[in-house]
């Protein structure tokens, strides 16, 4: 289990024109909730914040959240960014409670080079990403390894072959494929580059009357 | 060419393109992909251009998703005609593309094949893009 910490500071006011300028003013607007507490409103530097995700996988990473006094350990639950410029308008913590299972998508981590592309020629696919899985707190690893080094075409990695670690249990479907090799096509035919049909106009007009 | 293969209404209203891409603007299904980055009409001929481009640039191997369809009728009259007697006939499809919106994506190549596809693409379209890469969590 990875851990963080970031310091946090409580906000008032809320809604559009206040978080605006608090990130004109270098914060980021956040949020924390949990379990039997009351949401809360936050400001977190957002350099602070820029420089911890750069090195720490949010989705599973424990983050002790620095709250006046004390500190309250949490997970990242949502980034939201700006669509263009990809800055941090607002980010959800959502905070741990000792003792409960929580549900985190962890990033999976393809190892080795796959015979299927290699020797076969295919094209690797990888049809998941991340994996959804209920785990304790203390427990919840960085990354999950797939093993590759022997996937060939059609024999795809589904949920149910991955290692998980121990006290982790798989949320996604064990049928779930994971990642598949898929045999090459042939470079995509340029000649059906046809003019284009008119289309078939849905509702015809009423007859004239 | 992409075009619908249905409409309820033949013709259109030019409209007027406000804001940013909302939605659609992540990299969701591939690695690379290709960001608008200003707001304009990409027309079916631009977006094959960019397809053919893509594919023979990744040779073999790669996927490419098209994140865009063009589904707005664009009208035209024909040379030396007066003007009045009704709007021209439908000419070429367009699809509406707002700053951040995902055009493009690529998966199954190194970056460099990915950056000069995404290139060779971005040199056929009438708006400005940026070649991006997903965000990935870091799991060192």
């Amino acid at each position: 289990m990875a851990t963080a910490s970031l310091g946090a500071e409580r906000r008032s006011e809320t809604g559009k024109g206040v978080a605006r300028k608090l990130r004109a003013a270098g914060r980021i607007p956040a949020v924390v909730y949990g379990h039997n507490r009351a949401a809360e409103a936050l400001t977190v530097d957002a350099r602070e914040l820029e420089r911890l995700l750069g090195h720490i996988s949010a989705a599973s990473t424990v983050v002790e959240l620095g709250l006046g006094g004390g500190t309250a350990r949490t997970l990242i639950r949502e980034i939201q960014r700006h669509p263009v410029k990809r800055t941090i308008l607002h980010v959800d913590f959502q905070e741990l409670v000792a003792g409960e299972r929580v549900t985190v998508s962890v990033p999976l981590v393809f190892v080795g080079t796959a015979p299927g592309v290699r020797e076969q020629g295919g094209i690797f696919e990888e049809v998941l990403r991340e994996l959804s899985i209920s785990a304790d707190p203390s427990s919840i690893p960085n990354h999950i390894d797939v093993d590759i080094s022997k996937l060939t075409i059609g024999h795809p990695i589904h949920v149910r072959d991955l290692q998980l670690p121990s006290g982790a249990t798989a949320l996604t479907d064990g049928d779930a494929t994971v990642c598949s090799v898929a045999g090459s096509k042939s470079a995509a035919s340029d000649a059906d580059a046809a003019a284009t049909a008119e289309p078939e106009v849905i509702r015809q007009k009423k007859a004239e009357e | 060419m992409l075009s619908p293969k249905r409409v309820k209404f033949r013709k259109m209203f030019k409209g007027r393109t406000t804001g940013i891409a909302r939605r659609g603007s992540e990299v969701s299904f591939g690695h690379y992909g290709l960001q608008a980055l200003e707001p304009g009409w990409v027309s079916n001929r631009q977006i094959e251009a960019c397809r053919v481009a893509i594919s023979r640039s990744v040779k073999r191997g790669g996927k490419i998703w098209i994140r865009i369809f063009p589904d707005k009728p664009i009208t035209k009259k024909p040379a030396e005609t007066r003007m009045g007697k009704g709007k021209g006939s439908p000419e070429q499809w367009v699809a509406v593309v707002k700053p951040g919106r995902m055009m493009f994506e690529l998966e199954g190549v190194p970056r460099d094949v990915a950056e000069k596809a995404m290139a060779l693409a971005a040199a056929k379209l009438s708006v400005k893009s940026k070649f991006v890469v997903r965000e990935e969590a870091h799991t060192e």
